[in-house]
């Protein structure tokens, strides 16, 4: 390690002096396809790093050493193309189009650029265009079903909640599932911080990613395999999302000024409430009564009931109100809201120097009253190449985020937080009038006000207030020694503050009735220092060599003070020294470190055929100290077959490439998982006291890792008429660190080791097809995506069949199961016979629960499929996604709930009775009946529609396998339609190009395996982006918006 | 921070050497798991929902529920049967803990409290469900334990209790005394030195004693006679061995039932009408017309002078209100918040029944939740006098030691209303006189078996609040009398009337027979190579269930 110092330290103090002779070169660069100029084209001096880019004129003027003899016109999307000095001053040039798409450079591992054609593993690029979907504020959520590989699934529609992202299927049991972040080469945190248990109450929280402003996205890469990935070392085990921004990218030689205005408005509303019956009020067995089911008398069978409590009569209620259906209580409820999202962008430069600044507004105040998301970020990079050929950049960014959401979760936990504002929203009783929802005093109204807040009165007073900042900041240091070595040096830093204040107010059903206030106050700073150097040679006209040795050192550190104040004293006031006690809640510090050195060589032959090999070794703080070096490569190669053997390609097959790759990443643990510790809990009657954890640690641990197959190919056909992108990959990980559960009478419910292994194994398809491109300008392109996944615990630990990921009230369990998908539900069921007939109670005409708990429920896919289809014509665009999911079972606490309570339409048809089919059993030994003959007895009980929803049946206290519906469903995800508007309008104006759109978001879905006036959203999931997946406790339904945008360049 | 980081690269070793927990010890400290010990215990036992002491007072019909586990159901699964691991994980570990620390540093004190606390959790544990991991169980190193025989362990922990009692009364070489720390008692009292714990200790031994009295190759005779004849005994209800809970609400120091119920926006307990009737003297084969002065102190109405229930009440009985075991009544499950018969002063610091109504119901306001845990008290240990004369494991007065008991019941409430009632204004009970004349008239009058009966019936209704005991008791005498759904005279056709005020007849019924005992837990079985198959729990028998 010492050497690296002494390198680095060299580095830095020795200057550089550079002196020639320079021609001064100008040119215009336009595209063949339109012939218009193009803006941002890379033209360098062969050999060299001393280049441009052009301007948004397509002109450039670049100063050119006297001894350069080529300079290089590259742009994405089109072939790169080589001219020849020889004494003209003045270098026009037409780039052709790419449609093979084979120079096209994309951001791989640390930065690193690399053309399609080399890699040997599936990377998907995608551009700012994608990334920015004007409707959508959520980054992860504005990628929904574009990548092959990826799944992303929403928490719900509260402003600023949390996404959840996979890559290629779970890795780890129990650890972090996501991918790293990368912004501008420096780790980005993800993290959601869970200030409550997200089941028993808190808040649809938001997760680290949430900061990073969307407007100021560049470009992104995502590395799905472990041989794309084995670079990035440890945290790259679930993939990698590497995001270029503008301000971290600024280059040189954009002379002038260019300055882009976005502004865009939406309107967002539920995307779908369910379909209510107004047939029948509150009550049971046909009989009015003040309860929470809608099972009571038909409206048209009585006048008036009974005002449900006093409270009522403070606004003019009388004793006797009218007994009416409410047909539209749950959607008054609801507001139209809105996203306002305005950006500046200005970028500008010399030949050697360029800035770009970005500064941005994006505020989201959600359909659900008080619910609100802003997002506020400046930030700044600039580049500049000295005269001693020192190349300098950096950039800083700061951004604050403010999202304001309600308490959700089960509102029956038992836990002093338990009050979701979502307890009964959406399974109103159908003859409830829900405002007024508070009394003179501010307490809550309702027909039961100790069972539930009345959901007006919970938006508006309980809740979770996230304030957060984060400032990244880097700067960058490269030279090139020689033509064949460069050195570069990257320091950065990448700090966020949390504050959040999670308030149950007085009166409500939470905290007794008397208030409390959580703060959660968490700080996180992450420092990455890369040291590299480049060798690049060509040895002969056959053989290129590029080669990378490099050093990473990473800091992470966190600190986290949590408090509850109980009781508030005077209403009104949400701060801690306004309550009666105050106790901690949790908190601590961490730190952690990790040393990396890593090398990559890719030697090329010919253009047509790529070996690329990596290894990286870390050293981790967090393993220990006698055993905590670990090393992981990997290889790929990519073939050029088209290339290779020139006379299968033809005008009908134009490209086919074959990539095979290995790769092996490994991990560390935890900080602190090492040693047991006692951990100290709240004085017990004034007595300080302290317990012992309930999982143990392990002196012995050691990295995990994860090992992956990956072969593709790329076809591309009639000129890129047709393309083809095929993935397949098998990987398995190992050795995980997990606290797997261990049997209570040890002591112990759960122990840190290394064990388990889970495979996946996938497909990915990207078909892209062009059928149409006329000369008058007419385009259509239509993108089919494909993913599948499948997932299969092999083994846990020794003879251990089964660990719990999430023990949701225990029924489900999620756990995951050898020889099952990862996270399977699993818990109560009723018992059946031999044949699978249910077994049915002669007492009651009911089922039976079984005594043994059994697998009832998969929330992995299927399968993931969308297609996109884009129609351009001149300056017009209109683009339409649609996606389809098939399977992925979701435990549906609202499900259960619209059909238990009898709200919607689904239960309407009640006045008769049913007879479960089935056969009588013995409730005390779970097996069937006999008749005298010994055959089975068939059921013949009635029992009234109610049941079939309300106790051991189907819906509300069922069994859990009956709370899981497919998740399969069809979505029209996205519709915009943008028109550019023609330079000759322009001319006149200020405006350097005008682009306005109208898009929607999440216009239509269907699912068609559940109760039909549901209208569930089978897409929202209640756990943010933590690893129980599938499973929702009255979670906000999702969001569907319409908005329009104009963006302006000067 | 670039200066910082090189240097920290040429120090690689200490760059990476900060993987030691900055926010928790290492290292125990004796004193500090004492009282997280005592209150885990009180925890684990108590009435809160999900929690022993609860589905025990279900299944002795003290309080009814709409849990699954109404009806006899009890899973595996059970939320309640998962307090398995708190047993072993949160309390066994640590007291585990506190005596390898106390006689690697010879304090005998900690020694034998921590000795004691162990055999009387593991008796617990045993009367729930029989074999169990004991001998290999919290051993570093083995997560496989072996279940052993119930009656062996019975028979180990009797000799735990005379190594804790030996150890108790030796004088420790370790200068730590138990004080403050010890939330039961207080600990070393100079003056008698481990008197209040020594006490505890014989008492419990005792109960374990009685507990086997038809178990011949455990009972002995001759330690029972000595341990009564010697009277080194709880004597006073100071003595009892109780575990405190605090008025705190942050930290929260509150019994945890309290907490539920009163600051819940629902309530999980219901009181059995089983039980209310029988104390209101409505039982036509007991305590007939008989009315208990304790009801106001047990239960709280919150319906006064017939108010109207927010919803029809399924038992309506005067301003009680409740619903019943294993009904399938339509109104069972109506919101009731403002409305049901909660519990009340006496089992967990709640209100007492002044015959006031609140409009939004009770809330934390209305009590302070300073109830203690009551394990064994004086009157229990009476109780259990009074049940070895009765069945002549020992000679002397059984009469006279019930009156004893019940005056001793009748004084324990007041002493619990002196510890919880807060700023409240509570009469104490009113005198035991004419309660203990009719008591003992039908006492008198009666069979020996009546004669066991009225005694265990006496110890149930003074039990009110800490369960899990008569759960055993009932298993091992057959007494009280409980509600059963399939018997005739209890719901004549399966249907029960619905109290004098109620909506009308209940159906009810019975899912499954009597739990002899707990299922095990199904985690446990699914990790533990040694553990046996899930057994039946309507038939299998805990050891000391045998019939004589």
């Amino acid at each position: 390690m010492k050497r690296f110092a002494v390198l680095l330290a060299l580095f830095a103090f020795v200057g550089f002096a550079l002196q020639a002779q320079s021609v001064q070169i100008t040119g215009n660069v336009t595209g063949s396809d339109d012939g218009l100029p193009l803006p941002g084209v890379s033209v360098v001096v062969k050999g060299t790093t001393i280049g441009t880019v052009t301007d948004v004129y397509g002109n450039y003027t670049l100063s050119v050493p006297a001894s350069a003899t080529t300079l290089v016109y590259s742009f994405v999307g089109m072939k790169t193309q080589e001219v020849a000095i020889s004494g003209q001053t003045v270098i026009n040039v037409i780039l052709d189009v790419d449609a093979l798409k084979l120079d096209e450079v994309v951001v791989t591992a640390i930065g690193i650029s690399r053309q399609q054609k080399a890699l040997g593993y599936s990377v998907v690029d995608i551009s700012a265009d994608e990334a920015i979907q004007r409707s959508e504020p959520d980054l992860l959520r504005a990628l929904q079903g574009k990548i092959p590989g990826v799944e992303i699934r929403s928490s719900g529609g509260s402003p600023g909640s949390a996404s959840r992202i996979t890559i290629r299927g779970a890795s780890s049991f129990y650890g972090n599932n996501e991918p790293l972040f990368v912004v501008d080469g420096i780790p980005y945190s993800n993290t959601m911080v869970e200030t409550t248990d997200m089941d028993l109450g808190g808040g649809a929280y938001g997760s680290g990613i949430s900061t990073l402003d969307p407007n100021d996205i560049q470009s992104m890469s995502v590395l799905k395999g472990a041989a794309a990935a084995a670079l990035y070392g440890s945290r790259a085990m679930n993939g990698v999302v590497v995001i270029s921004t503008k301000s971290g990218n600024a280059s040189a030689g954009n002379k002038g000024m260019e300055v882009t205005v976005n502004s865009s408005i939406n309107f967002e509303s539920l995307a779908k409430f369910p379909v209510y019956q107004n047939t029948y009020g509150n009550g049971v067995d046909f009989e009015y009564q003040n309860s929470n089911g809608s099972w009571g008398a038909r409206f048209d069978s009585m006048d008036s009931i009974p005002v449900w409590n006093d409270a009522y009569k403070e606004f003019g209620f009388g004793d006797m109100i009218p007994y009416v259906p409410q047909p539209n209580n749950v959607k008054d409820l609801f507001r139209t809201g809105y996203v306002y999202d305005n950006s500046v962008n200005i970028k500008g430069g010399t030949e050697r120097s360029a800035v770009n600044f970005t500064a941005s507004a994006m505020n989201n105040d959600g359909y659900i009253p008080h619910s609100s998301f802003d997002r506020y970020s400046v930030s700044a990079g600039g580049s500049t190449l000295l005269q001693n050929g020192l190349k300098v950049n950096g950039s800083v960014a700061y951004t604050n985020s403010k999202q304001i959401g309600g308490i959700f979760g089960n509102n029956q936990a038992d836990s002093p937080e338990a009050a979701s504002g979502f307890a009964r929203a959406l399974w109103l009783g159908r003859t409830w009038i829900m405002d007024p929802y508070e009394t003179v005093n501010g307490e809550p109204m309702s027909h039961s006000p100790s069972q539930y807040d009345n959901p007006l009165w919970s938006w508006k007073h309980n809740q979770n207030i996230t304030d957060m900042d984060r400032i990244t900041a880097n700067m960058q240091l490269s030279y090139d020694v020689t033509s064949w070595m460069s050195l570069s040096y990257k320091l950065g830093a990448n700090t966020f503050h949390q504050f959040r204040k999670q308030i149950i107010d007085l009166y409500s059903r939470g905290y007794e009735g008397l208030g409390g206030i959580v703060t959660d106050d968490y700080k996180f700073t992450e420092l990455e220092s890369n040291f590299i150097i480049t060798l690049n040679h060509n040895f002969g006209e056959k053989i290129s060599v590029t080669g990378l040795l490099g050093n990473n050192i990473n800091q992470r550190s966190s600190d986290r003070k949590a408090f509850q104040g109980k009781s508030i004293v005077v209403p009104g006031i949400y701060d801690l020294n306004n309550t009666l006690n105050v106790v901690p809640y949790g908190g601590g510090i961490t730190q952690r470190r990790l040393i990396g050195a890593f090398g990559d060589l890719t030697v090329g032959y010919d253009n047509y055929l790529f070996l690329n090999l990596v290894g990286r070794n870390d050293w981790s703080s967090t393993l220990p100290l006698d055993n905590n070096s670990y090393f992981y490569p990997a290889a790929s190669l990519s073939f050029l077959f088209t290339e290779a053997f020139e006379n299968i390609r033809s005008d009908f097959f134009n490209l086919g490439k074959l990539r095979l790759s290995w790769g092996k990443v490994g991990n560390d643990a935890p900080p602190y998982y090492i040693f047991d510790v006692y951990e100290l809990d709240l004085p017990i009657l004034g007595q300080a006291s302290m317990y012992t954890p309930n999982t143990g640690f392990s002196p012995s641990l050691s990295p995990e890792f994860k090992s992956e197959l990956e072969a593709g190919t790329q076809l591309v056909f009639l000129n890129g008429k047709v393309g083809l992108d095929f993935t397949w990959y098998n990987n398995t990980s190992t050795d995980q660190i997990l606290a797997i559960d261990v049997a209570p009478s040890s002591g112990y419910t759960a122990q840190y080791s290394n064990v388990g292994e889970l495979n996946n194994k996938g497909v990915e398809i990207g078909l892209d097809l062009n059928p149409v491109k006329t000369f008058s300008g007419f385009e259509w392109n239509m993108y089919l995506q494909y993913t599948r996944n499948r997932s299969e615990v092999k083994s846990i630990f020794g003879d251990v069949e089964r660990a719990t990921i999430g023990a949701l009230f225990g029924d489900p369990y999620v756990v995951v199961a050898v020889g099952k998908p990862y996270g399977v539900f699993y818990g109560d069921v009723n018992y059946r016979d031999d044949e699978g007939n249910l077994l049915i109670d002669p007492g009651t005409g009911l089922l039976i629960r079984s005594t043994d708990q059994d697998y009832y429920g998969d929330p992995n896919p299927d399968f993931l499929t969308s297609l996109s289809n884009t129609f351009k014509f001149k300056g017009l665009a209109l683009s339409v996604l649609f996606d389809y999911r098939k399977g992925g079972d979701v435990y549906s606490n609202s499900i259960v709930s619209l059909l238990g309570r009898g709200v919607t339409k689904d239960t309407e048809d009640r006045e008769k009775n049913v007879i479960i089919p089935g056969y009588y059993g013995d409730p005390n030994t779970g097996l069937p009946l006999l008749d005298g003959s010994g055959n089975k007895i068939p059921n013949v009980s009635q029992v009234a529609v109610n049941d079939l929803y309300f106790g051991e049946s189907f819906a509300i206290n069922s069994a859990g396998e009956w709370n899981v519906y497919d998740g399969t469903t069809y979505r029209l995800r996205e519709v915009s339609l943008g028109y550019e508007l023609p330079k000759s309008i322009l001319q006149r104006t200020p405006f350097g190009g005008v682009h306005i759109s109208v898009t929607g978001r999440n216009l239509w879905y269907w699912s068609p395996n559940i109760p039909k006036y549901t209208n569930h959203d089978m897409d929202v999931n209640g756990y943010g982006s933590s690893n129980v997946q599938g499973v929702e406790y009255s979670v906000a339904p999702s969001v569907r918006r319409i908005g329009f945008n104009l963006r302006c360049s000067f | 921070m670039l200066a910082a980081l090189l240097i920290a690269v040429a120090g690689c070793e200490d760059f990476l050497d900060i993987n030691k927990d900055p926010n928790n010890p290492a290292e125990p400290n004796i004193q500090q798991l004492l009282p997280g010990i005592q209150r885990n215990i009180a925890d684990i036992l108590s009435y809160d929902f999900g929690y022993v002491g609860w589905v025990s007072a279900v299944y002795t019909h003290q309080l009814t529920t709409r849990q699954p586990e109404d009806g006899y159901l009890l899973q595996g699964s059970a939320y309640v049967v998962g307090r398995w691991y708190r047993f072993y994980a949160d309390a066994m570990k640590e007291i585990e803990l506190l005596i390898d620390i106390a006689e690697e540093v010879e304090n005998t004190y900690y020694a034998g409290i921590g000795k004691t606390l162990k055999a009387y959790l593991y008796s617990v544990m045993v009367d729930l469900w029989g074999d169990i991991p004991y001998s290999e169980a919290i051993q570093k190193g083995v997560i496989h334990p072996v279940f052993d025989d119930d009656a062996a362990i019975y028979a180990d922990l009797i000799a735990l209790l005379e190594e804790a009692y030996t150890d108790l009364g030796t004088e420790s070489t370790d200068p730590r005394k138990p004080g403050d720390d010890d939330i039961i008692y207080n600990g070393y009292d100079d003056d008698d030195k481990m008197d209040k714990w020594m006490r505890a200790n014989r008492t419990i031994l005792l109960k374990l004693y009685t507990q086997v009295r038809n178990v011949d190759n455990l009972f002995n005779q001759a330690k029972v006679d000595e341990l009564l004849d010697t009277d080194v005994l709880i004597e006073d209800w100071s003595g009892s061995f109780i575990i405190p809970y605090g008025t705190s609400s942050s930290p929260d120091d509150r019994h945890p039932c309290f907490v539920s119920e009163y600051g819940g926006g629902q309530i999980s307990m219901y009181i059995s009408p089983w039980f209310y009737e029988l104390m209101n003297g409505e039982n036509p084969a007991i305590l007939t017309n008989v009315v208990d002065p304790r009801i106001p102190y047990y239960f709280v109405n919150q319906k006064i002078g017939g108010a109207a229930s927010e919803n029809s009440p399924e038992y309506r009985n005067g301003d009680f209100i409740s619903i019943y075991f294993g009904s399938t009544g339509k109104n069972r499950d109506h919101a009731g918040r403002a409305t049901f018969t909660m519990v009340g002063i006496y089992p967990v610091g709640g209100k007492y029944d002044n015959a006031t109504s609140k409009s939004s119901g009770l809330s934390t306001a209305d009590g302070t939740g300073a109830a203690p845990m009551r394990l064994l008290t004086y009157a229990d240990r009476l109780y259990l006098e009074a049940e070895l004369v009765s069945v002549g494991k020992r000679t002397g007065d059984a009469r006279a030691l019930l009156v004893s008991a019940i005056n001793a019941s009748f004084e324990q409430v007041d002493e619990v209303v002196d510890l919880c009632k807060g700023t409240q204004t509570v009469p104490a009970v009113p005198g035991t006189g004419a309660y203990v004349t009719s008591v003992m008239s039908e006492y008198d009058a009666g069979s020996a078996a009546k004669k066991l009966e009225i005694i265990m019936t006496q110890k149930w209704i003074s039990s009110f609040g800490t369960s899990h005991d008569q759960y055993t008791d009932y298993r091992r005498t057959g007494y009280p009398v409980m509600f059963d759904p399939s018997n005739a005279s209890h719901a004549p056709g399966g249907f029960v009337t619905g109290g004098p005020d109620g909506s009308g007849p209940v159906p009810v019924q019975r899912t499954r027979d009597y739990p002899l005992s707990w299922p095990y837990y199904s985690v446990e079985l699914t990790l533990n190579n040694n553990a046996p198959p899930q057994k039946n729990i309507t038939t299998s028998r805990i050891f000391w269930d045998v019939v004589k």
